[in-house]
């Protein structure tokens, strides 16, 4: 479950490699720097919330419990335009 | 939806969250909707790319430069704005124009890397441009979060010019005497009594002679005072007509020369202290009012490097020459193949009172050293025709030498047409060179200078048809 939970994660983690080698040549040392931190606590904390919602949802035996929190980030970012456009 | 997945990890990123929540739902298993989690929270709280302000300013040395020289463009770009990760820069060159061999090759310069905020980026690479008049308008910008892969793209207005002028020719030594000359000295061939170093004469001394002037051996033979008179060269008004019509050149290469040749013949007379103005007729009218000086030069310089093949209705002949913006009875020098229809407009010139000299681009040469390639407004070579007077070679002046046989015709078998073909292609040629000796006939009959240039002698060793 646990396993399955990461996927995603590595996913993530995967495409954010390939981006790095891509542009690497384009970067300053600083950038380089910024997205390597940025990336490894993305994928980190991408972790840590998937299996924590994964085992919540086994907990309560609901599995749409992830789904809620997709839903709960999908409103947080419209909340978010909404204001930037207002 | 375009901004938010148009980069291809956004969209792999998409579809590996849309995949693994599909088979969420489809097993009723929170762990696969678990670990779409981490993709789909980096696709949604990607911010996008602040907004650029950036100041770009473009400087070109030389702005005038000859053809085919490198021209060193230099940019500068100021952020006044907040510091950006990555900014790639696009610079797409001129139509005709290479990058040095030392900048790379293709059709534009590029450039990707961070500008900090209140910093000033400095970009330069050369180019190498053929004749014509090149502008910049902007620069192809693209602004990019390298982490959340988002990205802006943008135009920044850095507008530029550059003139490359033809080819340098060393001008002709030559004396075409203008109706009028300037009552100052100068370079022209045209020698008239006054101030100047030669023995011209002697006359009666007037009050107001210079004592130094009297001949005092003639004073003494002839029993009256006698001075003497010497003659200088003095500067004349000179204007230049390049003919720009398409319909006149049967090739890009002759046109070349001719832009060349005029070029040549207007700084040569400006070398000699002489008043030139230069036209350009043909797409369009343009001209440099008679001037001398070392910002006229470069007037001129611009208008013989902009000057570009074209058509226009009015302008098909001369008739339409606005010939009162050169000083009357000045020399008017045109640059043309002259075609037959343009026999009239160029006597009635003449009847105007100027003075008027042709310079004959030879129809028959082909101008091998000008055959380079063009900027805008050019064309290929052995693209033009000359539909309206014979001055082409290989114009069609005894029927179409390339139309396919009739069906039934005799003699239908593929190598007579071919040999049926050349002769009528040196019939053309033939009846061509013929046409244009009888034009230069007429010219010099009605007392205009006649030059004819076929780009095989140096220019320089031009002389006028006697």
């Amino acid at each position: 479950m646990i396993a399955v939970a990461l996927l995603g994660s590595a996913a993530l983690a995967m495409i954010l490699s390939f981006r790095y080698l891509r542009l690497r040549a384009e970067l300053s040392q600083a950038a380089r720097r910024a997205y390597l931190r940025r990336s490894a606590a993305f994928v980190a904390l991408g972790a840590i919330a998937a299996s924590t919602a994964a085992a919540l949802s086994a907990l309560v035996a609901l599995p749409a419990a992830p789904a809620f929190a997709l839903a709960l980030v999908a409103a947080v970012v419209f909340m978010r335009a909404l204001g930037e456009r207002g | 939806m375009k901004a938010l997945l148009g980069e291809p990890a956004r969209l792999a990123a998409a579809l590996a969250a849309a995949a693994l929540m599909s088979l969420g739902i489809a097993l009723a298993q929170g762990a696969w909707l678990a670990a779409a989690l981490p993709l789909a929270a980096w696709l949604l709280l990607a911010p996008g790319p602040p907004e650029p302000s950036l100041v770009a300013t473009r400087s070109v040395e030389p702005s005038l430069a000859r053809a085919g020289e490198p021209v060193l463009v230099r940019i500068m770009i100021e952020n006044r704005g907040p510091t950006l990760e990555l900014l790639r820069i696009r610079d797409g060159l001129p139509p005709g124009a290479a990058l040095d061999e030392a900048d790379g090759t293709g059709e534009d310069f590029s450039w990707a890397g961070p500008l900090e905020g209140g910093a000033t980026l400095e970009l330069h690479y050369a180019i190498r441009c053929p004749r014509g008049l090149f502008r910049y308008a902007e620069l192809a910008c693209e602004l990019e979060l390298p982490f959340w892969a988002r990205r802006r793209s943008f135009t920044l207005p850095c507008p530029g010019r550059v003139a490359a002028e033809p080819i340098s020719l060393a001008p002709p030594a030559l004396a075409l005497a203008g109706g009028s000359v300037r009552p100052f000295s100068g370079i022209s061939g045209v020698k008239r009594p006054g101030e100047g170093a030669e023995f011209h004469g002697t006359r009666d001394y007037s009050p107001g002679d210079r004592l130094r002037s009297l001949n005092w051996r003639a004073g003494a033979l002839w029993g009256q005072a006698v001075v003497n008179v010497f003659e200088g060269e003095r500067a004349v008004d000179l204007g230049v007509i390049l003919d720009c019509r398409a319909e006149a050149y049967a090739s890009a290469a002759q046109f070349e020369a001719a832009c060349a040749a005029s070029l040549a013949l207007a700084e040569g007379f400006l070398d000699g202290a002489n008043r030139v103005a230069y036209m350009r007729y043909g797409a369009e009218l343009s001209w440099v009012p008679s001037g001398s000086g070392r910002e006229h030069r470069r007037r001129v310089r611009r208008r013989a490097s902009a000057a570009a093949l074209g058509d226009h209705a009015a302008f098909e002949r001369f008739d339409h020459l606005p010939i009162s913006i050169f000083p009357p009875r000045s020399l008017v020098l045109f640059v043309s193949p002259v075609l037959r229809d343009d026999l009239r407009s160029l006597l009635s010139v003449k009847a105007l009172g100027y003075e008027l000299a042709v310079l004959r681009m030879n129809p028959d040469a082909e101008f091998a050293a000008f055959a380079t390639p063009r900027g805008p407004g050019a064309v290929a070579a052995g693209t033009l025709a000359a539909p309206g007077g014979l001055g082409a070679p290989g114009s069609s002046v005894a029927g179409n030498p390339a139309a396919p046989d009739e069906p039934g015709t005799p003699g239908g078998s593929a190598a007579p047409k071919s040999a049926d073909s050349t002769d009528m292609q040196a019939l053309a040629k033939r009846m061509a060179r013929v046409e244009g000796e009888l034009i230069v006939a007429r010219l010099r009959r009605s007392g205009a200078i006649v030059l004819d240039w076929d780009g095989r002698k140096p220019f320089r060793n031009l002389r006028p048809i006697l």
